[in-house]
């Protein structure tokens, strides 16, 4: 058997760098504060500075080729739309012209503002999708459970994300069993439709009886345990560090109220 | 004997489960609508709003593992779960047509409470998305108010998904085992009578 | 002293027709094998999940009758307090498995986890666990990605090591192959030689015969006769509760048929060496 291995289990959880290694609700504080700020601020230059240092960071973290394909494929329809959308859903009189696309007349102001709308939401998105692309659910959640959360809650969303892999795989199986079996699964919609029902019966029919078997086979495991839970798997308590950059975070993110409360008022 | 209502919480699982293979399957199968609050409705319809709620709500964190701004959209399909598990209770759901006229509430939700998050998510003008296509031919067409505009956009594309929805699960709460059923904490709605009358 | 007793217990499923039990009365005593056996449908499952405590905690319907656990009623246990006296195992290897472990160490410590053991006992229990089974060399692996017998032993594990003083087992090899079979027919013959308290249900006759010290027929929902495994499976009449007889017992009559008998039927294929020799002897 694997010594090191099962002694692996004496130390605290580590996975990989110290960003990795932050505390899940430590980190979720950073992410969520700092992505804030872009909503709150709403200019694009900040918001496209963000999405900058998110780059940075993700290459610092070594995460950058999966972060980058993500945050593109959510962000590239939301930009190019919105800023379509804008053209032609504020109409002023006095717009300034920008730039003619083929003929199609733009202007300035509707451009800036869908500017600012993607950017802010490019700006937070990007936050919480190096938070959740560095942070296993698993450790979020036991996180959760060391703040006082129920380990009910742990299991239905760990079980959701395993319980989503098991039957797409079944429901991938009987597609390919009924392709075999010569049902038609392409064609025109009423033959697509028709497809689609006999595939939900057996995935839901199974899945339900299942999760009868589920239940019981969890309460021989003593699931319905109150109390006294003990870990298998233990969290590296929250460092003096890891509190300092939570309350720099949070400063971040009072500072951008400020701003912006002072921006509206007129003050700056 | 009370109802233990833990199976409840095991269901809910399979619920967010069903929300993605069904989203998942219609895009293998390149129909036009989502399908991707089904298992939102069958789970509040079966064990109430709680669990139907979590549903929702653990769906769109799943979703938001990979797009971050579908978590605003999880106030949507927890409404969901919550009108499902009222007009369950109503016995809606065991006949054809009323299960057919409740798709008009889902559709009201959807069209309302999405307008409304989509409208504080663009800045409180049109948003950016597959209604758009619905949306600004009307907004040019009418010269509506763009709120108004932006809800019946939504209302419209959603109609049709939410149809197929309910259709869907009211073949699905028809065809669970009586057995099952009898666990769960609204089960007892969708036993037969034929079942009932041996209980007496 | 009895551990688990049955007064004239009948049971009712919910908006069924039928008893699955009808007055039924028996007992197991501490430390004892024991094996039920009988036709499909003949009530052993829910007999299982009476003594489990699932019936009248997880299953509705109407119970009658008195279970006693300890000397206290089913009725006034509280199902987590009953799952650290009573383990289970089933047939489904793959409900069995909790989904939300990726390591097979992490899933066979997972009740140890909710009992709240403390983190050196658990590791070590669980080790030894992974040991004895022989599961050592899949402790890395995700469980979710094993093969139905492999995922059986781990479902045992995790429930062998909350060590319980009583196990019931109901059919673990109906839904494996050959493979899988014979590794959990070597975990049951640990569990013989551990001084627990074992109710297996099935269908293996043989594996009855080798391992059981008492054996309760069922048919219809009652139990039609029970007591010591060599009284109760060299009886020929058991094939009239539709339940088998060793093949060893069978030709144990075949041979007395032919006026040729044994000392005794044989029921398991040792004994059957033994009677033969010594018959050969005289």
């Amino acid at each position: 058997m694997d010594k090191e291995f099962i002694n692996s289990y004496n130390d605290y959880v580590d996975n990989g760098n110290a960003w990795f290694n932050l505390n899940p609700l430590s980190k979720l504080c950073i992410c969520l504060c700092i992505g804030l700020t872009a909503v709150v601020v709403r200019r694009w230059q900040y918001g496209f500075s963000l999405c900058l240092l998110y780059c940075i960071a993700a290459l610092l973290i070594g995460i950058f080729p999966r972060f980058i394909k993500n945050y593109f494929a959510i962000s590239i329809i939301l930009f190019f739309l919105t800023i379509i959308v804008r053209q032609f859903s504020m109409k002023e009189p006095d717009f300034t012209p920008f730039i003619n696309v083929f003929g199609w007349q733009w202007y300035k102001e509707p451009f800036i503002a869908a500017l600012n709308i993607v950017s802010y939401i490019m700006g937070c998105s990007g936050a919480l999708l190096i938070f959740f692309q560095t942070t296993e659910m698993r450790d979020i959640m036991l996180a959760l459970e060391n703040r006082g959360v129920t380990h009910v809650a742990s299991y239905i969303m760990l079980s959701s994300m395993q319980s989503v892999i098991d039957m797409r795989k079944s429901a991938e199986t009987i597609l390919e069993s009924q392709k075999a079996r010569g049902i038609e699964t392409d064609g025109n919609i009423m033959v697509r439709m028709k497809a689609f029902f006999p595939i939900l019966g057996p995935i839901l029919l199974s899945a339900m009886s299942g999760t009868e078997e589920k239940a019981i086979a969890m309460d021989a495991r003593a699931f319905s345990h109150e109390g006294g839970h003990t870990y298998l798997r233990v969290l590296r308590p929250i460092s003096k560090v890891e509190y300092a950059l939570d309350a720099l975070a949070i400063l971040c993110l009072i500072a951008s109220i400020v701003w912006k409360v002072l921006s509206l008022t007129g003050v700056l | 004997m009370k109802k233990d209502n833990k199976l409840a919480w095991f269901l809910v699982p399979i619920g967010v489960a069903v929300n993605f293979i069904f989203g998942t399957l219609v895009l293998m199968l390149r129909l036009p609508i989502y399908l991707d609050c089904a298992g939102t409705i069958i789970v509040a319809a079966l064990c109430g709003t709680w669990p139907g709620v979590i549903v929702g709500l653990v769906s769109n964190i799943l979703n938001a593992i990979t797009d971050p701004g579908t978590l605003l959209y999880a106030p949507l399909n927890m409404a969901f779960a919550v009108l499902a598990a009222y007009l369950s209770k109503k016995g809606v759901f065991k006949k054809f047509v009323p299960t057919l006229i409740s798709s008009l509430g889902f559709a009201f939700i959807g069209g309302v409470i999405g307008a409304l998050i989509t409208w504080a998510r663009f800045g409180f003008d049109f948003g950016s998305g597959t209604t758009s296509v619905v949306v600004l031919p009307l907004y040019a067409a009418t010269g509506l108010p763009k709120f108004i505009c932006q809800i019946i956009g939504e209302f419209l594309c959603d109609l049709l998904d939410k149809v197929i929805t309910v259709v869907v699960c009211y073949f699905i709460l028809k065809a669970f085992p009586t057995r099952f059923l009898s666990k769960l904490p609204l089960g007892d709605i969708y036993i037969s009578d034929e079942a009932k009358a041996l209980e007496e | 002293m009895a551990f688990i007793e049955l007064k004239d217990v009948s049971y009712k499923y919910p908006y069924t027709k039928d008893y699955a039990l009808q007055h039924v009365t028996c007992s197991f005593e501490k430390g004892k094998f024991y094996g039920i056996i009988g036709e499909n449908g003949g009530g052993k499952t829910t007999l299982c999940n009476v003594i489990r405590g699932l019936i009248p905690h997880f299953y509705l319907g109407k119970l009658e009758g008195d279970v006693l656990v300890e000397g206290k009623d089913i009725r006034d246990w509280d199902t987590a307090d009953l799952c650290s006296k009573i383990g289970f195992v089933f047939q489904n290897p793959f409900t069995q498995i909790s989904g939300i472990k990726p390591t097979v160490f992490e899933e066979v410590a997972i009740g140890l986890e909710n009992l709240g053991v403390p983190k050196q006992e658990m590791l070590e229990r669980v080790t030894n666990v992974c040991e004895q089974l022989d599961i050592g060399h899949l402790i890395k692996n995700n469980p979710n990605e094993l093969s139905g017998g492999q995922r059986q032993r781990v479902a045992f594990a995790s429930i062998i090591a909350m060590d319980t003083e009583t196990l019931v087992i109901d059919e673990p090899t109906s839904q494996l192959d050959p493979e899988g079979t014979e590794s959990v027919f070597n975990i049951i013959n640990t569990l013989k030689h551990s001084n627990k308290t074992i109710i297996l249900v099935e269908h293996k006759i043989d594996l009855i015969a080798e391992f059981c010290d008492e054996v309760l027929v069922m048919e219809n929902g009652t139990v039609v006769c029970s007591g010591l495994t060599k009284e109760i499976l060299s009886q020929r009449s058991l094939m009239d509760h539709n339940a088998a007889i060793p093949e060893v017992a069978k030709f144990g009559h075949a041979m007395a048929d032919a006026g040729k008998p044994l000392a005794e039927i044989p029921v398991t294929m040792e004994e059957a060496l033994k009677l033969v020799k010594e018959r050969s002897a005289r």
